[in-house]
């Protein structure tokens, strides 16, 4: 038995004329233990079904199954201490106005946890940051530190699952390496599960082992990661995808996009 | 004692206290809130205006807390003899109609002035940050309520609202206080919901919600923080308009009532005298402005420094 | 450093010593640390991380830095204009006609409430003085070398009802509308689609290369820039610390720009562990040799 299951997954808004199929009927499994990757270009549908995962949204039809129990569209509090989410800008994702250590307190007084402090001290270590950034506020803090920060923040209720939403697209290069680096050691030393959602193919090779390709809100293709530069046959838009981040040649280029914004 | 230490060591200890303050490192809550309203005051004193409008501030609150020490008599004390005499060296306001000294009017005056803006502040602000934050968090219906109540308080002009509910309540500084809270709110609630719908739907707050934070908590911790600012602003700005109402319903006997030298109330009994005994009406007339000044320049400088965009 | 000269020989923008420094309540900020570099005709990549000075370079070319900021260059000229010494008025000449600026995103960078034919037509009326038929008629021109397939429709739209590819391309259409020399593109392509990204940049390409125009590319991304441009200079800490051909650039000597590649992910290169790189306050130093 998987340990997630989507099966069916829909998300759609509005109605009539202007009804969008944000998520189309989309399903796929990720066992226990994987780093599981999603990829698209934005409108593809990814954010929203990983929102609608996390119960940041409730109007989805479907099923969403987590080590065996079926979701309701309305979660229970333990359910956040099983999933947690890292957002994509760091530059959003902290209050602006409430240091790190108010920020890592919060989910702690929420579900009325002990020993606060050793939990706070404990989880900034972990992201490798010390106890000096404690009473920082996010404006005094890098972009990198930021997200470690909102990492800490997941960890600090110890989920299972961690869903990452294209996080380290908005961070520098050497930071992004960083950043990466770290979620491996997470991953192994906390035995987590992860769902990576990025448009970064290159992201994705590196953590992943399976992918899943979406395209307006529609599932594609599910590959294992070292089809991507193998030989075997893909999606025409995967393999648009996987040439674009490639780099730039004008041969190529020609059909890019074209896919994409056919509506031109 | 501070007194006893020498210079070296006063300097130290305002040395220390600066290092405290722009430590790269911050130890402890305090420390972190300290240095911030360091910076924000750094960069609240580059502006003149500002400071000016501070300056005011502080000047009439000094007044109003030192009042009896600064004019010793009472100022509701009459001298018949001398009613209605213009400005000289004793009494540099002149004498009012009733031979009360008008400076000593205007200096225990500015206590009632501030008692007014503070108290209408108190009420008005949370009550629109609440009203304003709930309905633009939970949206539907419970939005559409408090907002067509907000617009019913919105549609009528300040000082008319004020003159209906003192007209239901009664004449007193109480009731009149009350009444301009009531006209006070609706724009900070507007204001509130306003920023509300902005922030909802940022990243750091459907982090708290995947924590499992209960709405009110949301509402109340992680919210109306970041609306405090703009509410702050609003409200200073608007004090200028609280004085200018309370002084209206003071001008029509519905505000503090005689002999309290409210300086509405003083505003109009002047008025009759205007042209012979100018003194006894501009004087807080002018009182009024500068205190009205002070808030509108102290405000502009506030919203300059507390402009949440900026970080 | 040495001033490579372009494939012409004939250099646009020459730039030398060339400082910017931001007065801050925190303390003075050296954003920009005595850099000297040349475009010609050709594209020049200028890659950084944030806080390497790039986006600032852009800008004080054009003066378009902050109030608190002071610009100061031993040479600071465009064909034959110095720009140091150059008043606001002639400065207003310069941008726009002669050195144009396409920014990260079309969402902000058009005005939302005015149809972007007109928002074109505008850029093209400030500088050349015809009439408004005529102007209208190059923006469907421009519109079409951008590949906007129906000029007349997309004319009349809004900034919101385009895609952001579009709006790119409406973006490009417009700064190139006035016929300028030389383009600074400060992150053009980094806030659209993969796919998407590449169509604007052949575009782009096609125009740079039709017109012979100089293009100075701002990015943060190594991989796109080598890919893409002819040169490339690496800024660190508000200096360069690379400058070679694109074409050579996986065998750059600079150990910030090894590193900065060695810590990229490889699509077809799965490391287990990517290298970090190592940050040398030697850098922050000018270089020794050139």
């Amino acid at each position: 038995m998987a340990f997630v299951e989507f099966a069916n997954l829909s998300v759609v808004f509005g109605s009539g004329d202007a009804l969008i199929r944000a998520v189309d009927n989309v399903s796929f499994t990720v066992e226990e233990g994987e780093i599981f990757g999603l990829v698209g270009e934005s409108g593809c549908g990814k954010s929203t079904l990983l929102r609608a995962f996390c119960g940041l949204n409730d109007n989805w039809t479907g099923e969403i199954i987590i080590n065996g129990t079926h979701m309701k569209p309305r979660r229970e509090r333990e359910f956040y201490k099983q999933v947690q989410m890292v957002f994509q800008d760091p530059y959003a994702s902290l209050h602006p106005r409430h240091t790190v250590n108010t920020a890592l307190l919060e989910p702690i007084k929420i579900h009325r946890l002990d020993k606060p402090n050793e939990r706070i001290v404990n989880a900034l270590l972990v992201v490798g940051l010390g106890p000096n950034f404690r009473f920082r506020y996010p404006h005094q803090l890098s972009g990198g530190q930021r997200q470690r920060v909102a990492i800490a923040r997941a960890l600090i209720l110890e989920p299972k699952i961690i869903l990452l939403d294209e996080p380290t697209s908005a961070l520098d290069v050497s930071v992004q390496a960083e950043i990466l680096n770290l979620f491996r050691e997470l991953h192994q030393s906390q035995g987590l599960t992860y769902i990576l959602v990025s448009h970064d193919l290159s992201v994705i090779s590196h953590l992943c082992n399976r992918l899943a390709v979406m395209n307006n809100g529609k599932l594609l293709e599910q590959l294992d990661v070292k089809d991507l530069t193998g030989n075997t046959p893909k999606h025409a838009y995967t393999q648009e995808l996987f040439n674009a981040s490639v780099g730039y040649t004008e041969r190529l280029s020609e059909s890019a996009g074209r896919l994409k914004e056919g509506h031109d | 004692m501070k007194g006893k230490k020498t210079a070296d060591e006063r300097s130290s200890y305002k040395d220390s206290w600066r290092a405290w303050l722009r430590a790269e490192i911050a130890y402890s809550p305090t420390q972190a809130r300290m240095q911030r309203l360091y910076f924000g005051w750094l960069r609240f004193i580059e502006n003149p205006m500002a400071v000016i409008g501070l300056a005011i501030i502080v000047f009439i609150c000094l007044v109003a807390l030192f009042a009896s020490l600064i004019v010793p008599g009472s100022p509701t004390a009459q001298e018949l003899e001398i009613r209605l005499t213009s400005p000289s060296a004793e009494h540099w306001f002149g004498m009012d109609e009733l031979g009360r000294d008008v400076y000593t009017r205007i200096v225990h005056g500015s206590r009632i002035t501030l008692l007014i803006v503070l108290l209408v502040a108190i009420i008005a602000a949370p009550v629109g940050l609440a009203v304003g934050t709930v309905a633009g968090y939970f949206g539907g219906w419970i939005d559409t309520i408090l907002m067509r109540t907000t617009d019913v308080f919105l549609s009528f002009p300040g000082l008319v609202l004020a003159l209906a509910f003192v007209a239901a309540l009664g004449p007193g500084i109480e009731n009149a206080i009350i009444a301009v809270s009531l006209t006070a709110w609706p724009p900070i609630a507007r204001l509130a919901r306003a920023e509300t719908l902005t922030i909802r739907n940022s990243d750091y707050i459907s982090a708290v919600r995947i924590q499992g934070a209960s709405n009110w908590r949301i509402i109340f911790k992680h919210i109306s923080p970041m609306c405090i600012p703009s509410v702050v602003v609003r409200i200073t700005l608007n004090m200028a308009g609280i004085i200018l109402t309370a002084a209206g319903l003071g001008f029509l006997g519905l505000g503090a009532q005689p002999p309290s030298p409210e300086w509405g109330a003083m505003l109009s009994s002047g008025r009759i005298y205007m042209f012979e005994s100018w003194w006894i009406a501009a004087m807080p007339g002018t009182a009024i402005l500068i205190a009205s000044l002070g808030f509108n320049l102290f405000g502009d400088g506030l919203r300059d420094v507390l402009d949440p965009r900026d970080e | 450093m040495a001033s490579d000269t372009d494939s012409t020989g004939n250099n646009l923008l020459n730039v030398e010593n060339l400082s910017v420094t931001f007065n801050t309540h925190h303390g003075t900020v050296e954003a920009v640390r005595d850099i000297s570099f040349t475009i010609g005709r050709e594209k020049v990549g200028i890659v950084g991380e944030s806080g390497s000075g790039k986006t600032v370079t852009g800008r004080s070319i054009l003066r378009l830095t902050p109030k608190m900021a002071s610009v100061t260059a031993r040479r600071l000229e465009f064909g034959g204009i110095d720009l140091c010494r150059a008043t606001e008025r002639q400065m207003r000449e310069v941008r726009g006609k002669q050195i144009s600026m396409i920014m990260q995103d079309p969402k902000f960078s058009l005005n939302p409430v005015r149809k972007v034919g007109k928002q074109i037509r505008e850029a093209f009326l400030i500088h050349r003085k015809v009439s408004k038929t005529e102007a209208r008629e190059r923006t469907m021109d421009m519109l079409n070398a951008v590949q906007i397939r129906d000029p007349k429709r997309v004319y009349n739209l809004y900034p919101h009802e385009v895609s952001g590819g579009m709006g790119q391309r409406i973006m490009i259409a417009m700064m190139l509308i006035p016929d300028p020399n030389l383009i600074i593109a400060d992150e053009p392509t980094s806030a659209l689609d993969v796919t998407v990204r590449m169509q604007v940049l052949r575009i782009l390409d096609d125009l740079v290369s039709e017109k012979g125009l100089g293009l100075m590319f701002i990015s943060h991304d190594l991989n796109l820039v080598a890919t893409f441009c002819d040169r490339v200079l690496i800024m660190y800490a508000g200096r360069i610390v690379e400058s070679c051909r694109a074409s050579e650039l996986h065998q750059a000597e600079h150990p910030y720009t090894r590193g900065l590649l060695d810590s990229l992910p490889k699509i077809n290169e799965r490391r287990e562990v990517l290298p970090i790189l190592k940050r040398d306050p030697a850098w922050l130093e000018p270089a020794t040799a050139s």
